[in-house]
């Protein structure tokens, strides 16, 4: 009696139990499958953007490192900020003539941030870094009519150096009659001063 | 003399060799034991729903550690674990959003009022049990339901649970005991 119902529980018991193992829905493996292979293929367009991300970032640092080498060869470097007035007019915003332009240099980092404070951030105009120069005035490639009188001193020489020569003595005589002119003036004066 | 060419082209055919060969070592895995882990799973949740996302969860985990695949001494019981962490993780968020839980479920399996007869025979009968299992301390609850799969040996078992195999042994004959008593005395009370 006490067996029967002893085996009667335990039945009991295995049915309750048996509900805790279901099986799946036909075709549970294929549906994982699919679902690895698409992770799979996720997986390997994602290390395709990683890797374009990275050659885009290596080379921003090799052109920065380029870059920042070269400034340094230079003797002074400097960066000139070419400001924009503040403008109202939104037409004159984006032209910067060089009457409107006036140049901060020596701190450009402090005088880009004050002149962004001071400004709307469209009438900014941030030159290019430039190294001060050696030399000032910069050399100029010649002139239209400097390259021809070049090439007027290379083929007639010697007239060349009559006009030179005529040149020298008549801006000695101007020179000279200023002098006379203004010991002239100069004589006026004392007499005048001296009635 | 072998130029840079050849090596990149022989280690780009190594790579693409290890990918096949991790690729066919995860289908084999999912082919073998896709049924297990959906089991384990279900156990846990419940639900068919939430037992094939946990499968498909359970798998991607997997997969992440495709490279160390072949350092796995007991793939089935790897997996049963994997699956069962999955799965509690799971119905523990389950319980925050849903919150169904039960209000003393032994009580209401079991109670006075409801006819004995009814209780023990009577369709309600697996109800009343899982009311009572459900009851159980987690620590022999978790070997009972496991040791509900038929796939699942008490080593496996053990594996998976992270417990010694004597250890399971003695939890589901607790287990059983306690569910036992419970419903027989509530039977052998109305007789």
């Amino acid at each position: 009696m006490a067996n029967g119902k002893h085996d009667e529980l335990d039945r009991a018991l295995d049915a309750a139990l048996a509900k805790y193992a279901a099986e799946p829905r036909a075709g549970l493996e294929e549906r994982v499958l699919a679902n690895l292979r698409a992770e799979t293929a996720r997986g390997t367009e994602r290390a395709w953007w990683r890797w374009g991300a990275l050659a885009s970032v290596a080379a921003a640092l090799l052109i920065g490192v380029g870059l920042s080498g070269r400034l340094g060869n230079r003797t002074h470097p400097t960066t000139h900020v070419a400001v924009a007035a503040p403008a109202t007019d939104p037409a004159r915003t984006n032209v910067a003539t060089n009457s409107e332009q006036r140049e901060v240099g020596v701190r450009p980092r402090r005088a880009v941030r004050r002149a962004a404070r001071n400004l709307r951030p469209d009438a900014i105009v941030v030159a290019a870094a430039q190294p001060k120069l050696d030399q000032f005035p910069s050399p100029q490639p010649l002139s239209e009519q400097e390259r021809a009188l070049a090439r007027y001193v290379s083929q007639f020489p010697q007239e060349a150096e009559l006009i030179a020569r005529a040149q020298a003595e008549y801006e000695k005589e101007i020179q000279q009659l200023t002098k006379n002119a203004n010991g002239h003036t100069e004589g006026n004066d004392s007499d005048e001063e001296e009635r | 003399m072998v130029t840079g060419e050849a090596i990149l082209s022989r280690l780009g055919t190594i790579e693409r060799e290890l990918v096949e060969s991790r690729n066919d070592a995860l289908e084999a895995l999912v082919r073998e034991h896709s049924r297990l882990v959906y089991r384990v799973a279900y156990a846990v949740l419940r639900s068919h729903q939430d037992a094939e996302d946990a499968t498909q969860e359970t798998f991607l985990r997997v997969l992440r550690y495709s490279s160390k695949l072949a350092e796995v001494e007991e793939p089935k019981t790897w997996l049963a674990r994997i699956a069962w962490r999955v799965a509690v993780d799971r119905g523990k968020r389950r319980r925050r959003t849903r919150e169904v839980a039960l209000e003393d479920p032994v009580a209401e399996a079991v109670s006075p009022d409801a006819p004995a007869d009814e209780t023990v025979r009577g369709a309600e009968l697996g109800a009343a049990v899982e009311r009572l299992i459900a009851a159980l301390p987690a620590k022999l609850r978790e070997p009972l339901i496991l040791s509900a799969i038929e796939e699942m040996s008490p080593r496996e078992i053990a594996g998976t649970l992270g417990i010694s195999e004597a250890a399971v042994r003695s939890r589901v004959f607790r287990a059983r005991q306690i569910l036992r008593e419970k419903l027989a005395g509530r039977v052998g009370g109305s007789r």
